[in-house]
């Protein structure tokens, strides 16, 4: 008790808390790893590896909010649509060049995010999430059906040429970057004095009260910053189809999300990353085997949640893969 | 025209409160966001479409012990879930009791289309609800009507258990104190199951009796599950009198935003939704509100 | 001596077999059918129907000899009715299955996702269950057509019908507040206006995509005494419409226009009103010219699958002889031969003959039938009497109008 209260000691308590350490070890020969096999296999894979890397940073941002802030958000598909449609739209009405909207798609993200979230951070727990819901689904409804600005449920196709005409090959190796780039940022303010004070809110907002925090505006910065880095997610996704679609909004698109964070672990800050990776390569190969695969993500759901809880993160560092099983 | 779209929406309420009431049940007693509660749902109308040719077609009898028969086949299928794999995490983060039954939604949705494909099904109304009560140039069609008798019948139902038997003290006990509950020597997890089973009971009965009235295919739970949501959300989690209120709101906005702003319909939904959570997050902060 | 010819023989005759062994390896590369379908989700059951069809032409085609003597393959993906889904598994097709043609969408979402997709890599791609006309106009690319008539066709071909019932003054619309209800809408208000100025029309209302509680939307609707009411209504929203308009004496107090295709019939069954509903159909299969060819394919899926066919398989099915023909016809199933021959040639289906692609806008002049649901004494579900066929061309946009469309989607 007293410990914890302690700052300095809190902060080396905090700093070494699981999964937020990153493993050079690890990390580079992935990158390394995933830019081979960008170029030496086929075209799916390398569209497969870029949907991989585009849901690791959705799934990580929403990470943030779970894992560190202990906010549950039910509707984060919400500045995926956001982001997705401020780039596309950016191009088809505003008439902006390509170049210049990518930067718009994560920045109406952000707008986004600190609307709703301004009044979703008033609320904790289940009622916070299901005022994201309420959010997303506004969101939603409004791209479905405001016909005239958004094109409706047929969503907007043809504006651009796919990933600005560059090869598959050279749009996975600009997302493994523009990926990357972001979870070190994601990772950077993790640890940054905000960091601090957003796992501070998440775990104990009377306490962090108590200490001079101003909760709801920290959690307002992280609901911020997720959405923002959602947003380059929904971007990056939009130029990879050159195309925007309500669906990008939608409902299922969370629930992939809170189910990516979910198999890849719970507390860690790698388990967006896992869970990306894991439910990715599930949806791409158990299909062919057999039609019913939600029925065979759902057991294998049933199985993690059942049997290890902390997902796939927690299994990498059970086999010592992970520095933090290292230590 | 206005008296009628307000008993339109009166319907739908009730509708939406038999789906609601018992996802807002089990939440006020285990603090379990049930996702699957449409799948049960769509589960209790699938059942119902099997036993309607079984007992006494086209007869009121048949049709209501059909639903019955379907709904206590949902509430069994809802215990072994929760025994099986609920129990087991009710000490855990409850994201992973909510990641547990969207997993369930995921294995019901793929197992009824397995069972009965993909194309929608229609079960047969019985004969006595098919007509309507005609005052003037009005109409008020029976099924609703009775659907509407039913729903009553069930709140009642639900007043008396919990306020006027033993299970009942048992249930408010381990809801307002679970730690104290379970001081006291309440068998904690024969509460959980057999609240539950109650939930689960709740979502196919009310599946089944909605099922004459629609379109009946293995898409139902995802719509359904979301109304149910914002019902619960608008009337407080847990909150069963605030469940029936919160339907009939929703329905009888639907059913009046139809007359003047059709379109924005489902948006003002949301937005009393949203307003209602803020109004919480004004007055006393969120959380418990049963 | 000796040993040299044996060894010139035995070199002859590796070069002979590694000639003939290619030979055979390139006349046996089957022409690969890409079928990026919505088999899960909200189109699953349409697609279905599509699937079960397709698979019974490839047999046809290849107990034929197959397409230009080569042997036809199905490759089946699975888009789950999920346009960026649709995306991914057109490219896989297209880019590692290397498919000659791509085909198979329902949702027009995913139509559009997927013709996009095919723009970019100049592949064959054509549709038989979607049918947003916004392919054909704004979003038109060369290497696309449809085998079924699109949304403002079909409305065209109900407004067509609906001005023959000189008794019917007030005309009452509502749609689903996605594309394909508002394009319905304003197409047949815009055809029906033009062929009796007398009536008058209903500002249109529309409930969202897959509203199950339609009273207040009836109850809206009869207000205004309708003579009948003309709805884009799809799936849960129709059943939804017809089962609890009967509570109101919807089916005694006006009559109901609507899509009512083969399932849609089916599924109704018994709930069904005895009359006043109208149904517009694709390909309603008792409704085709019951020719031998028609009778077989009839006789041939009733065996296979243990149901009738609905318009979703006699589509699916049309449109993969359409492709068939086509190709015979280039001599060739590279993109640009097949793109030329779709606008060349003059089909004869199972939904009659003289079936043609405009290469202006990739539509096919398919048919639409209208007619009166009712039971009859041969099948165990309502189907649609005193039908009357549409022919497409008459109910197809104009070039100069889907030019005009094309410069103002462009602004």
């Amino acid at each position: 008790m007293t410990e914890t209260a302690h700052p300095t000691r809190l902060s080396r308590r905090w700093s070494s808390l699981p999964g937020i350490d990153i493993n050079w070890k690890l990390v580079i020969p992935a990158l390394v790893l995933a830019e081979i096999i960008n170029r030496s296999m086929g075209t799916s894979t390398t569209t497969l590896l870029t949907e991989i890397l585009i849901f690791a940073l959705f799934a990580t941002s929403l990470n943030l909010l779970m894992s560190f802030g202990h906010m549950v958000s039910f509707g984060h598909s919400a500045y995926f649509g956001l982001g997705a449609y401020g780039f596309t739209l950016g191009v088809v009405k505003a008439g902006l060049p390509v170049e210049a909207a990518v930067f718009l798609g994560p920045l109406v993200a952000a707008l986004g995010g600190l609307v709703f979230g301004a009044l979703c951070v008033r609320l904790t727990e289940i009622y916070f999430a299901m005022l994201t819901l309420a959010c997303a689904q506004i969101t939603y409804t409004v791209l479905f059906q405001w016909y005239d600005f958004t094109g409706g449920d047929t969503g907007i196709t043809g504006f651009m040429a796919p990933r600005f005409g560059l090869s598959e090959q050279g749009f996975a190796s600009l997302t493994l970057v523009v990926v990357t780039l972001s979870i070190f940022a994601l990772w950077w303010i993790v640890r940054s004095p905000l960091g601090l004070s957003i796992r501070a809110a998440g775990q104990d907002r009377f306490r962090a009260e108590a200490l001079g925090l101003t909760v709801r505006r920290v959690q307002l910065s992280a609901f911020v910053i997720a959405a923002f880095f959602a947003g380059i997610a929904g971007t990056l996704h939009a130029v990879l189809n050159g195309a925007a679609f309500p669906d990008y909004a939608g409902l299922s698109l969370t629930l992939d999300s809170l189910i990516m964070v979910v198999l890849g672990g719970l507390n860690s800050f790698s388990g967006g990353i896992w869970g990306a990776i894991v439910y990715k390569l599930l949806g791409a190969f158990v299909p062919s085997f057999i039609h019913e695969w939600e029925l065979v993500l759902g057991i294998i759901l049933l199985a993690i949640v059942l049997t290890m809880p902390k997902g796939f993160a927690g299994l990498i560092a059970r086999l010592g893969l992970d520095r933090k099983g290292a230590k | 025209m206005v008296m009628i779209q307000f008993v339109n929406g009166l319907m739908e309420g009730m509708t939406l409160f038999l789906i609601a009431s018992g996802l807002t049940l089990i939440f006020g007693v285990s603090r379990i966001i049930n996702f699957a509660h449409g799948s049960l749902y769509m589960l209790g109308a699938f059942l119902t479409y099997e036993l309607v040719p079984l007992i006494a077609p086209g007869t009121l009898l048949g049709f209501f012990a059909s639903v019955i028969i379907g709904a206590a086949v949902v509430s069994l299928i809802g215990v072994v879930f929760e025994v099986t794999a609920l129990r087991r995490i009710y000490h855990a983060d409850g994201l992973m009791q909510l990641i547990v039954t969207i997993a369930l939604v995921l294995i019901i949705r793929d197992v009824v289309r397995m069972v009965w494909g993909p194309n929608s099904i229609t079960v047969p109304m019985p004969d006595a609800l098919m007509g309507a009560i005609v005052v003037g140039e009005n109409y008020f069609p029976m099924f609703p009507i009775v659907v509407f008798a039913a729903g009553l019948v069930i709140v009642l139902a639900m007043i008396w258990v919990i306020y006027f038997t033993r299970a009942g003290i048992l249930l408010r006990a381990g809801t307002d104190d679970r730690g104290m509950a379970a001081l006291l020597g309440i068998n904690e997890r024969l509460i959980f199951t057999s609240v539950f089973a109650a939930g689960a009971f709740l979502a196919g009965l009310a599946g089944g009796l909605s099922a004459p009235y629609g379109e009946v295919n293995h898409l139902l739970d995802t719509t359904v599950i979301v109304s149910a949501f914002i019902v619960c959300v608008i009337g407080g989690l847990g909150n069963l009198y605030g469940a029936l209120a919160g339907a009939l709101v929703v329905g009888v906005t639907k059913a009046m935003g139809v007359m003047y702003f059709p379109r924005l319909s489902m948006v003002l939904i949301f937005l009393i939704m949203a307003a209602v959570l803020i109004g919480r997050s004004l007055g006393r902060q969120g959380g418990s509100a049963r | 001596m000796l040993e040299v010819n044996r060894g010139g023989f035995a070199a002859l005759g590796l070069a002979l077999m590694t000639a003939f062994a290619g030979q055979t390896a390139r006349a046996e590369e089957p022409v690969k059918i890409g079928f990026a379908a919505d088999l899960t989700g909200a189109c699953a059951a349409l697609s279905e129907d599509e699937m079960n069809a397709v698979k019974i032409a490839v047999d046809e085609l290849n107990a034929k000899g197959g397409i230009l003597g080569r042997k036809v393959e199905l490759v089946v993906r699975d888009s789950q009715t999920k346009p960026d889904e649709g995306a991914k598994v057109a490219r896989e097709l297209i880019v590692d299955q290397k498919v000659d043609v791509l085909t198979g969408v329902c949702s027009s979402a995913v139509m559009l996702a997927e013709s996009a997709v095919s723009a970019e890599f100049k592949i064959p791609f054509y549709a038989t269950i979607g049918s947003t006309q916004r392919a054909n106009i704004e979003l038109y690319q060369p290497y696309f057509w449809q085998t079924q008539a699109n949304a403002t066709m079909e409305a065209y071909a109900a407004a067509e019908y609906v001005a023959k019932k000189s008794e019917w003054k007030t005309i009452a619309t509502m749609g689903s507040d996605y594309e394909w209800g508002h394009t319905s809408v304003a197409a047949f208000s815009e055809r029906l206006k033009k062929l009796r100025p007398d009536v008058t029309i209903i500002e249109p209302i529309f409930p969202k995509v897959g509203e199950t509680a339609m009273a207040p939307y009836i109850t809206t609707a009869l207000n205004t005494k309708p003579d009948a009411v003309f709805a884009a209504l799809f799936g849960g929203s129709l059943g939804s419409l017809i089962k609890q308009g009967q509570g109101f004496g919807f089916f005694q107090r006006t009559n109901l226009v609507t899509l009512m295709t083969v399932d849609t019939l089916q599924s109704m069954g018994s709930a069904m009103p005895a009359s006043n509903v109208y149904g517009i159909a694709r390909a309603p299969f008792f409704a085709l010219e019951q020719t031998p060819e028609v009778k077989a394919f009839v006789e041939k899926y009733r065996a296979a699958y243990k149901e009738y066919p609905t318009d979703w398989s006699i589509n699916g099915y049309d449109g993969l002889m359409f492709y068939a023909a086509a190709a015979e016809h280039a001599k060739s199933v590279a993109p640009d031969a097949i793109i030329k021959a779709i606008s060349e040639i003059s089909y004869d289906g199972l939904r009659g003959k003289g079936l043609k692609v405009r290469a202006f806008d990739g539509q096919m002049n398919a048919p639409s039938y209208v007619g009166k649901a009712a039971k009859v004494a041969d099948y165990d579900f309502p189907i649609l009497t005193e039908i009357e066929k549409f022919d497409g061309a008459a109910l197809m946009m104009p070039e100069d109008a889907i030019a005009e469309a094309r410069k103002a989607a462009k602004k």
